[in-house]
């Protein structure tokens, strides 16, 4: 066999054998930058958004067009279409791991047929919520996503116990598999942010090619996804009671947010957008990995200046919550590093890689 | 990143596939969109297909991403890249 082709982005986790992990992005840095949406027109930089990033276009687009219209420079979008279109990419990304990625780490049996009905009842808004009541009951929670959702510690124990899915069963399986972190701070829910914190981080993002790299909140390095959004739910609190902070809390912030969906109790996509000067604009769309942030500047009929903070940078940047965990991780295999790559869930190829040194 | 590489199948079955990207090979995981014929273009990420392509939505894929990847070169004419199309509308693949 060939070389194998080499993937547009990778994260890297290299280390000498019995020592810990470090953490290297070796994404194309330029994509988050500049130059290839500028010079061009509004139109053209949103086509070129679609085609450049051809697995979350919906939420890529949605923080173009929102952006560019908040610059003044594109029509209102229709925000109830695209919220629901984000909504079924999010769910598309939080099936596809628990119910992919996850069995397949473990070398455990895939669940296509499960994650490929999932993921057409989420891309329908009128057969959701109702179909995806139905299938997590029969086929990922063993109940009904409302009681699910409402699990003290000691409900969540006997849903362990029982381990009424193969999904449970992995839930059950990872307690205690990951080391607890200590708390560290997680970024503020985009739906709460003040216009001084959108203008702040607007001013970051202009006058620093890099802060697309490594990003923090006001100076705090902060996690994103899942695991921060639904952090202060109960039954993350009753997780972290039993098994700590580790990087089942992560998974399991996950299922959560699938079984709210299905209880109707997911709230609403944020979307949202700031004018910041005359042309100047930014535009956030959460995302199953956390907020996605367009700011652009737009005269004369063309795009200037374009920059882009993946909500994958959050974590995985130096600093982040990743390098905590794997500063954490001991034994002599790799696993507790991959479950936390996993739990976290970069949107870039991951590999570990170790040197005899 | 969420960006995908389109890649040809080679052969494979509904679990996964040999396919091809670039003159090189690489096995994929066929789980989201089931087997597929000899030759289909296919979306792939973390070496599993996302989603089946068309031919043409395969190569304005590549194109772009060859695009970016110009740009980080240094080139700046990216047009002949995108396929920029004036106002039209832009000819994402759709799911």
């Amino acid at each position: 066999m060939n070389a194998l082709p080499a993937p547009p982005a990778f994260l890297t986790l290299r280390g000498a054998r019995g020592t810990h992990l470090s953490v290297g992005f070796a994404a194309p840095r330029g994509i988050h930058s500049e130059s290839w949406l500028t010079h061009i027109r509004p139109a053209v930089a949103l086509q070129r958004v679609g085609l450049a990033f051809s697995l979350c276009r919906v939420a890529q687009r949605t923080a173009t067009q929102l952006a560019m219209h908040a610059a003044a420079a594109a029509d209102a979008p229709d925000q109830t279409a695209l919220a629901a279109a984000v909504r079924a990419e999010w769910l598309r990304e939080h099936a596809v791991n628990l119910l992919l990625a996850w069995p397949r780490m473990l070398r455990q049996p895939e669940e296509p047929a499960l994650v490929r009905a999932l993921i057409g009842v989420a891309a329908d808004a009128r057969a959701a919520p109702r179909a995806w009541t139905h299938m997590l009951e029969q086929d990922l929670l063993g109940m009904p996503p409302a009681d699910f959702v409402n699990l003290d510690a000691a409900g969540l124990e006997a849903w362990h116990r029982a381990s009424a899915t193969p999904l449970a069963a992995r839930f059950a399986a990872a307690r205690r598999a990951t080391p607890s972190l200590t708390p560290q701070p997680m970024l503020a829910q985009l739906s709460t942010w003040t216009q001084a914190d959108a203008h702040a981080l607007a001013a970051r993002m202009r006058s620093d090619a890099g802060f697309s790299q490594r990003p923090h909140w006001d100076g705090v390095v902060s996690e994103s996804g899942a695991g921060a959004r639904q952090f202060a739910h109960p039954l993350l609190a009753a997780w972290r009671g039993q098994s700590g902070n580790d990087a089942g809390m992560r998974m399991l912030a996950r299922l959560l947010e699938l079984a709210l969906a299905a209880a109707d109790e997911l709230p609403a996509v944020s979307m949202r957008a700031w004018k910041l000067h005359a042309g100047e604009a930014m535009a956030a769309v959460d995302t199953a990995r956390g907020p996605l942030l367009h700011w652009l500047r737009i005269r004369a009929g063309q795009v200037v200046a374009y920059r882009i903070l993946a909500p994958t940078e959050w974590n995985f940047r130096a600093g982040g919550v990743l390098e905590q965990a794997l500063s954490r991780c001991d034994g002599p295999d790799d696993a507790q590093a991959r479950a936390w790559v996993l739990a976290l869930d970069p949107c870039a190829e991951c590999r570990v890689e170790r040197s005899d040194a | 990143m969420c960006l995908g590489i389109p890649m040809q199948v080679v052969h494979g079955d509904e679990w996964s596939a040999l396919c091809l990207a670039d003159g090189s090979q690489r096995r994929v995981s066929m789980a989201l969109v089931g087997a597929q014929d000899a030759g289909t273009w296919l979306l792939v990420q973390q070496d599993t297909a996302r989603e089946v392509l068309s031919a043409a939505q395969a190569r304005e894929i590549e194109q772009a991403l060859a695009g970016v990847a110009a740009a980080l070169r240094g080139e700046t004419d990216l047009a002949r890249y995108f396929g920029d199309l004036g106002s039209a509308p832009p000819r994402a693949p759709g799911h």
